[in-house]
């Protein structure tokens, strides 16, 4: 296995207060592999770094050797990496079909020129573009609800509109930022088989990180421990859960 | 050298009126993120409040104090007229659309805007009115450089009303609660700061430093117009970007400044592009340095 | 060749209509032709500046005021090419007065929408990098920095006003510009592009984490927006005989920016509607002239309180009558209120 995603000694700072620091990890292409941390830990942050919403400070990123951090967002999703958010942000007033395929924009979309004189090429490219987008829903079991708009789905269907979305964009590294937030314990086993399903489905690497325990240990092969934005620790569920400090870490936090 | 320091002079003057207007913008885009497009005609209407105070007074008061008894009197009644007017438009039009989305409330600001400017057209006239010389000029010279005895008052007001709004910002407990609110409005509501009352007394502050402004500039430049407020506004919201928004040092700063730059241009280049300077500033701002330049860079929340 | 029917019936409805025109005399070359003639123009011209304005500011969610600025390099450059580059085009075609009159039509047209969209990049560029607010004051200081260059070139006239525009664009053109606008507007959104711009208005953050270049599509649908605005004003100019760079004060901004408010922001349909009824009813009651802007601040900031789709936008009351067939981009109340708090964080 080779490395796909590479965080070297990355640190972010917003004033005063380091919210990333020193942090290092390499994911493995294929991984599944968890990040966790308790609250203000820094998870969100390190995502943010990651997807480019951020540039870090000092350190780099870099996806199977290719230098992603100081890219703009839009480039570091070029390069292969899509991402869920923490508070969904899907475009609630469009459709659920619309939602995804305006994440095919990027791979799919056919010249500016010939969409305003409607070439067959456009037609073409709109026609695969919804095929795929309903291919995607079908396979996050969202296919019947994809004239709905997407702000009246229930919570757990927007959340999987959010991994569908982020799927559309045909990366290489799937970032999953807290996906089973807000659902019960069923709900959360079953979009852990999901996502292991998605990832052999799709050859994906995927990065997810999580503030509960139990879904991280159950879903994830390789987790890394964030406190106050400083690894911790890295290890299997096994290595994790017999870890001294980590428990400390989730116990001192209350 | 002389002429250097009478383009100095004469900037600084200009700026502490775009000064005053800033303060405004940049107080009320602290507590409601808006762009009070209305704030510029609130500098007209004070200048017009003045105006119409002066002819009640004119007369009644004779030359008592130099005429600084009546400017004074001028002065107040307008602050005091405008305040009002701030309140009203926040609580009429403002207020309602709080919670919408940023287009409607940028084009409700354009809207009143558009409506006190032509309301004004139809009430005072679309041609310029004189403003009464209130206090007689008297000029100054010292060194070859001349100033009148009006730019003096001019500075000395705005540095008396800044000064003023510092203290009041820094010290008082009201000052406090407007900081909070400006950090974050919800968190403010939490911990007992009436939010409304706050808005409404930010626009209240910030309208009646934009009549001092109106009143002031009345003295040196006597001609008034209902739209006279359209571009020392924009230059204003200019200034207080340049300062960084949001920022009151800042919005003095980026007055002062922008004033500054202007007689420059005036008086070394040409005056024809004066007013091409302030937008000419405000985009190689905006590239180089959009926090302005006491702003603090604010990273958004993802 | 299914896309040709159209676009052959268009130009041959359009044809038809200029024939029935010129043969009831309300058309000529040196002459206006009757009031409500003149209005139908200006109607259309103002559904041109109206339709594309709503492409930044309603679709993209970009707000920019100084859509006059852009009015105005069509207008100018436009007629400059048709008053001192008219002979020299007329030169290479045939004596044929339709031929020769359309030819520099056509490439005075085309020229002051290349100088509009140029402008439109050059604006755009620095300013769409940043936010909303910036953007609006940044094109108002553009729109008005025109207006004083302007005033400043001896060439088209000054402050005295352009005179001598030969009189080129009637009722054909006109038709011709809006439909090409509306076309063009239109295909744009029904795309996978105007699927993006909607995406950058609602949350630009998620716009970008999907990949969308939001600066370059924000740019694009600026400079188009741009581009048509300087084809009306080709027409305008070509139409008016005559320009005056008080016609291109913000103040027509402004209208522009109500036409599209009152028809709802993002709805083509609305676009149409609000330029027509702006256009038309100042007519109707010329007697209260002097009220005019009164009235539409009012009628502006009622909307904007009361009813923020406009007329034809989402739950509007004749957007229930009249069924549109494309996607309505307005928002949901709640929904446009939650995007908003996201995009109103202050931004780096």
């Amino acid at each position: 296995m080779t490395a796909l995603l590479e965080l070297k000694d990355v640190t972010r700072r917003f004033g005063g207060l380091t919210a990333v620091k020193d942090v290092s990890f390499t994911v493995e292409e294929g991984a599944l592999f968890g990040v966790i941390g308790p609250n203000g830990a820094g998870k969100t942050t390190l995502f943010n770094l990651i997807s480019g919403l951020y540039v870090p400070d000092t350190g780099s990123i870099a996806l199977a050797g290719t230098r992603v951090s100081g890219l703009a967002p839009h480039c570091v999703a070029a390069q292969g990496i899509a991402r869920t958010f923490q508070n969904i942000r899907l475009i609630g007033s469009l459709s659920v079909l619309d939602n995804i395929k305006i994440a095919c924009h990027m791979r799919r979309a056919p010249t500016l020129g010939s969409a305003v004189i409607r070439s067959a090429a456009f037609e073409r490219s709109e026609a695969d573009v919804h095929v795929f987008a309903l291919q995607l829903l079908d396979l996050l079991q969202l296919g019947t609800l994809a004239h709905e708009a997407a702000g009246n789905l229930p919570y757990g269907s927007q959340r999987r509109l959010e991994i569908a979305r982020a799927l559309a964009t045909e990366p290489r590294l799937l970032l999953l930022d807290e996906p089973a937030a807000g659902m019960n314990p069923q709900e959360s086993l079953e979009l852990m088989a999901l996502i292991r399903r998605l990832r052999d489905t799709f050859r994906l690497t995927i990065l997810l990180v999580e503030h509960n325990m139990k879904v991280v240990m159950g879903a994830c092969e390789r987790i890394h421990v964030l406190d106050h934005g400083e690894s911790i620790a890295e290890g299997t569920p096994e290595e994790i859960r017999g870890n001294a400090t980590v428990i400390e870490a989730y116990l001192g936090a209350g | 050298m002389t002429v250097f320091l009478q383009q100095l002079l004469n900037g600084l003057s200009l700026g502490s009126i775009y000064a005053l207007v800033a303060l405004g913008y940049t107080m009320v885009y602290g507590v409601l993120r808006l762009i009070n497009f209305a704030h510029g005609d609130v500098y007209m209407l004070g200048a017009f409040a003045g105006y119409y105070t002066s002819r009640l007074l004119h007369g009644h008061l004779g030359a008592a104090g130099g005429g600084l008894v009546e400017a004074g009197i001028i002065l107040m009644v307008s602050m005091v007229a405008c305040a009002g007017v701030g309140m009203l438009i926040e609580r009429l039009a403002y207020r309602p659309v709080r919670r919408a989305s940023r287009l409607t409330i940028l084009i409700v600001a354009i809207g009143v805007s558009l409506l006190i400017e032509n309301v004004a057209q139809m009430v005072f006239g679309a041609e310029p009115k004189f403003f009464p010389q209130i206090i007689p000029e008297k000029r100054f010279d010292w060194a070859g450089v001349v100033f009148t005895n009006q730019q003096i008052l001019v500075l000395a007001t705005a540095v008396v009303l800044m000064i003023g709004l510092t203290l009041f910002i820094r010290r008082t407990r009201t000052g406090k609660a407007m900081r909070a609110v400006a950090h974050n409005p919800d968190a403010a509501r939490l911990m007992g700061v009436n939010v409304n009352f706050i808005i409404s007394l930010t626009f209240a502050i910030g309208s009646a430093l934009a009549a001092a402004g109106g009143i002031l500039v009345s003295l040196n430049q006597p001609g008034i117009d209902p739209l006279m407020g359209l571009m020392t506004g924009i230059k204003a919201f200019v200034a207080a970007v340049l300062g960084g928004i949001g920022s009151i040092p800042g919005a003095v700063l980026g007055g002062l400044l922008l004033g500054m730059a202007e007689t420059f241009v005036a008086g070394y280049g040409s005056s024809t592009y004066r007013d091409a300077i302030a937008f000419l500033i405000l985009i190689v701002i905006l590239l180089l340095k959009p926090a302005g330049l006491l702003g603090k860079g604010q990273v958004e929340k993802v | 060749m299914k896309r040709l029917v159209p676009i052959l019936a268009t130009l041959a409805g359009l044809a038809l209509l200029q024939w029935a025109a010129t043969a009831l005399l309300l058309d000529g070359p040196i002459r206006q032709g009757p009031y409500y003639y003149q209005i139908l123009l200006l109607a259309g011209i103002n559904v041109i500046l109206a339709v594309s304005l709503n492409l930044t500011n309603g679709v993209a969610g970009q707000f920019s005021i100084g859509h006059a600025g852009f009015f105005a390099v069509g207008a100018y450059v436009a007629a400059s090419v048709s008053v001192y580059g008219g002979p020299a085009i007329a030169g290479i075609l045939p004596n044929i007065p339709l031929v020769r009159d359309s030819g520099i039509l056509i490439a005075a047209t085309s020229a002051g929408a290349l100088a509009a969209a140029i402008a439109g990049w050059l604006v755009g560029m620095p300013s769409l990098r940043l936010r909303g607010d910036y953007l609006a004051i940044v094109t108002l200081g553009f729109g008005e920095i025109i207006r004083v260059l302007i005033l400043n070139i001896d060439a088209v006239g000054g402050a005295r006003g352009f005179t001598g525009i030969p009189r080129l664009a009637n009722l054909f053109w006109v038709g011709l510009g809006v439909a090409a606008s509306l076309a063009v507007v239109r295909n744009i959104t029904r795309s996978s592009h105007g699927r993006a711009l909607l995406a950058i208005r609602s949350d630009e953050i998620a716009a970008q984490a999907m990949g969308i270049n939001v600066t370059r599509l924000k740019v694009t649908a600026f400079v188009v927006s741009a581009a048509f605005a300087g084809v009306a004003g080709s027409l305008f100019a070509h139409f008016a005989m005559f320009l005056h760079p008080n016609t291109f004060t913000f103040v027509k901004s402004f209208e522009i920016v109500i036409m599209i408010a009152l028809g709802g922001l993002g709805s083509l349909a609305g676009a149409v509607l609000g330029a027509v009824t702006l256009t038309v009813l100042p007519e109707l009651f010329r007697g209260f002239a002097d009220y005019r802007m009164v009235i539409y601040a009012l009628a502006l900031i009622l909307i904007m309180i009361y009813r923020p789709q406009g007329m034809l936008g989402a739950g509007g009351f004749l957007g229930r009558i009249v069924r549109m067939r494309w996607k309505k981009p307005v928002a949901k109340k709640g929904a446009e209120t939650k995007s908003a708090d996201n995009i109103g964080g202050p931004s780096a």
